[in-house]
């Protein structure tokens, strides 16, 4: 009998190659160390995923995954992990999502799905609490992700159903596509929605009915409280709530570090075109939130007239604002609403979809690409008459579609001709809105990252600005003001890991890094620690919680070590470090990994020269099967 | 006198009714002393955004002054004529 409160105690193994589907108790070993969500996944992928494994054949896992905390009152506990070996990266790869389906996984009575091989035909899993069937999906094939949601819903006669779908990008292994997530939500990175496609699973459609059973509900109920309290007392809540992610993009781009013209540039001389306050005169139409979240910072969007009328969407993010806006320089809103939309109907990250057009929209510039290269495209900046017939051509591996379906890695090798240059990425991903020369520690976190270029692992988000009462608060007086100066490379390298850490517990748990955890800094370990031992009564110190942490976050990286990944692949494209930012609060600044990364090794208790874990620090972290597998 | 640019971020912009204006001040004004001086003509809830509750420039406040970020020890420097003003609160993430 699974010991542990807060689980739902079980998870299902599903063969699509066989079509068995198992019911397994949740490991009490793998809770104890590893908590749930990231971590759940990290340990299966490292067990079962060979490093020869190609991330596209049966053989891959593809695992969803919640934690402990998720569905519970605690602030912000909707999130939950996709877990699997990345098609765009070739390593470690994971995708977090918010919304509604984490909770509902767990009222169903289910901690994990883990799902293997590949169907003979495509299927859906069908979720109902306790029954669970595969289901034909042959009629869903081709669909658009909201069109197989609603007719999923319609099938099963319950609008309450929640999905997780991928569209013709995932069918058609587009090597960034992602899983949309109930509301218009999105697992979106690492390509696993092309995993998802590659095993013709279309979708899992889940409904639960159950409780989820804590330890303590009293001790519980109020500690949540007071986190909800402390959450809404916070000075900065009010923005966060009003404006959301886009309410970040006129201050990234004053501080030089939202990416234009594919990195060319930190600022975007349109950006009052697509900033929060354009949003919100434009199309706002109500706020809206995830599973038990104060923080409301989801918005409802439609275009209300013109080309695009009626264009309506949730969860429009910074992200995506750069990558469909200043990052391809086009100050067009209701087109840039429109490519969103379109993303995530075809089932597309939109940050990779818009990395990989401006990738090609500076090689046509630069005169790298041409009209025969193309196959007749001319891509010029901004011009969104191209890009949403190109977005279309990339979900379904059309024409010059399918090379940049590839990611810009792989697009850059085959183009030649110095392309590569132009490429930004780390092992493979795309790099998000956030310039390592604008923020110092974002550079660093970029390349200590376990799934390739990536803000939300590390997520630096205490010096973004230079406001010194998060870091006062999360690390105390003597590390000021260095450690939150963006432009400042002093304590960066304890930043990074601290937030790598905390993070892997954070997405282990179930709960959000917007909400209060990273962004507002207000729910930091000790937190986390009481809430899981009132839910769990798991003895959890806050040193035992660290070492979770730090056990989730090396087991990746040595993940990736089989894989091949060593300190020579921890690096920026080399624009960053030769070429100075030409604007903003960053005007002049260039950035040099190297002293940050030498720093963060020694704190990691890695090897500088392989950038490898030592044996000593895997066996503190009681990862013995570590040294034995990475010294073969 | 001097005249500067003031421009209002996110929902600052609801705290002053708009989101840019000019404003004169008397030569040698600090930064502080004309944050001050925009939170009392426009009063609450602008002056909630602006001062703490102890009545100081809000930690949380970020201000560019004419493209560059402005720290917490520069407040008393005095603004000079055409300066250009740029409020935030200082939200983050991505």
């Amino acid at each position: 009998m699974f010991p542990y409160r807060g689980y739902a105690g079980k998870c299902l193994y599903v063969d699509l190659t066989s079509g068995k589907i198992e019911t397994r108790e949740y490991d009490k070993a793998l809770a104890e160390n590893y908590l749930g969500g990231n971590g759940f996944g990290t340990r299966l992928l490292w067990e079962n995923v060979a490093p020869e494994v190609d991330a596209l054949a049966p053989e891959n896992l593809l695992i969803f995954s919640t934690g402990p905390l998720c569905g519970t009152i605690v602030p912000n506990p909707g999130r939950m992990e996709v877990i699997g070996k990345s098609p765009l990266t070739g390593i470690y790869g994971d995708a977090n999502t918010g919304g509604f389906l984490g909770p509902e996984f767990k009222f169903a009575g289910w901690d994990a799905v883990v799902i293997t091989g590949q169907s003979p035909r495509p299927v859906y899993l069908a979720i109902a609490d306790n029954q669970v069937e595969l289901r034909d999906a042959s009629h869903l094939w081709g669909l658009t992700t909201s069109q197989t949601e609603n007719a999923i819903r319609q099938t099963w006669g319950d609008p309450l159903v929640k999905t997780a779908t991928i569209g013709p990008a995932g069918e058609n292994l587009v090597r960034f596509a992602g899983i949309q997530i109930t509301p218009q939500r999105s697992a979106a990175r690492c390509g696993l929605g092309a995993v998802m496609g590659s095993k013709r699973l279309k979708a899992i459609a889940v409904r639960g009915h159950g409780p989820i059973r804590v330890a303590d509900p009293y001790r519980l109920h109020k500690l949540a409280i007071a986190l909800h309290q402390r959450l809404r007392a916070n000075p900065i809540f009010p923005a966060v709530h009003a404006s959301g992610t886009p309410g970040i993009v006129s201050l990234m781009d004053a501080l030089g570090r939202f990416p234009t013209q594919n990195f060319r540039m930190g600022s975007f001389p349109y950006v009052d075109h697509i900033n929060i306050d354009a949003l919100r005169a434009r199309a706002f139409v109500r706020d809206l939130a995830c599973f038990g979240c104060p923080v409301a910072c989801d918005k409802l969007y439609r275009v209300p007239d013109g080309p695009y009328a009626e264009t309506a969407l949730r969860s429009v993010e910074y992200e995506t604002l750069n990558a469909l806006g200043a990052c391809i320089w086009n100050a067009d809103l209701d087109a840039l609403l429109a490519a969103n939309r379109l993303c995530d109907e075809l089932g597309l990250d939109t940050i990779s979809a818009g990395r990989v057009i401006s990738f090609a929209m500076e090689l046509w510039d630069e005169e790298i690409l041409n009209l025969d290269d193309t196959g007749g495209l001319a891509l010029y900046w901004g011009d969104m008459d191209t890009v949403l017939p190109l977005l279309r051509m990339i979900a379904y591996r059309e024409g010059f579609g399918n090379l940049l379906a590839e990611g810009v890695r792989r697009a850059a090798q085959t183009i030649g001709r110095g392309a590569e240059r132009y490429a930004m990425h780390v092992k493979g991903m795309e790099i998000a809105a956030q310039d390592g020369r604008a923020q110092k520690s974002m550079g660093l976190a970029h390349v200590t990252s376990t799934r390739g270029a990536d803000h939300l692992k590390a997520f630096p988000v205490i010096d973004e600005t230079g406001y010194p009462d998060e870091g006062r608060r999360r690390y105390g007086e003597q590390y000021l003001p260095d450690i939150v100066q963006p432009l400042a490379t002093k304590y960066k390298a304890f930043l990074v890991k601290d937030g790598e850490d905390f993070g892997a517990v954070v997405d282990s748990v179930g709960m959000c890094k917007s909400g209060g955890t990273f962004v507002l800094a207000e729910i930091y370990w000790p937190d986390i620690a009481a809430a899981l031992e009132a839910a769990t009564a798991m003895e959890m110190p806050v040193e035992r919680l660290q070492r979770i942490g730090e056990r989730i976050y090396n087991l990746q990286r040595c993940y990736n070590a089989l894989h091949g990944i060593t300190r020579a692949d921890d690096k920026l494209p080399s624009r960053f470090s030769e070429e100075a930012s030409p604007s903003g609060n960053a005007k002049g600044q260039t950035i040099d990994i190297e002293p940050m990364l030498e720093e963060y090794y020694q704190l990691r208790g890695w090897d500088a020269e392989t950038g490898w874990p030592t044996a000593e620090k895997l066996r503190e972290l009681g990862l013995e099967d570590a040294i034995e597998r990475l010294q073969r | 006198m001097i005249t500067i640019h003031v421009r209002y971020h996110n929902i600052l912009q609801r705290g002053a009714g708009t989101a840019r204006e000019t404003v004169e001040l008397p030569d040698g004004t600090s930064l502080a002393e004309a944050l001050r001086h925009l939170a009392d003509q426009h009063g609450a809830p602008l002056r909630e955004m602006l001062l703490g509750s102890d009545g100081n420039i809000a930690s949380y406040l970020v201000i560019f002054r004419n493209g560059q970020l402005i720290g917490q020890q520069q407040l008393q420097l005095p603004l000079a004529n055409g300066d250009e003003l740029m409020l935030f609160l200082a939200i983050s993430g991505g």
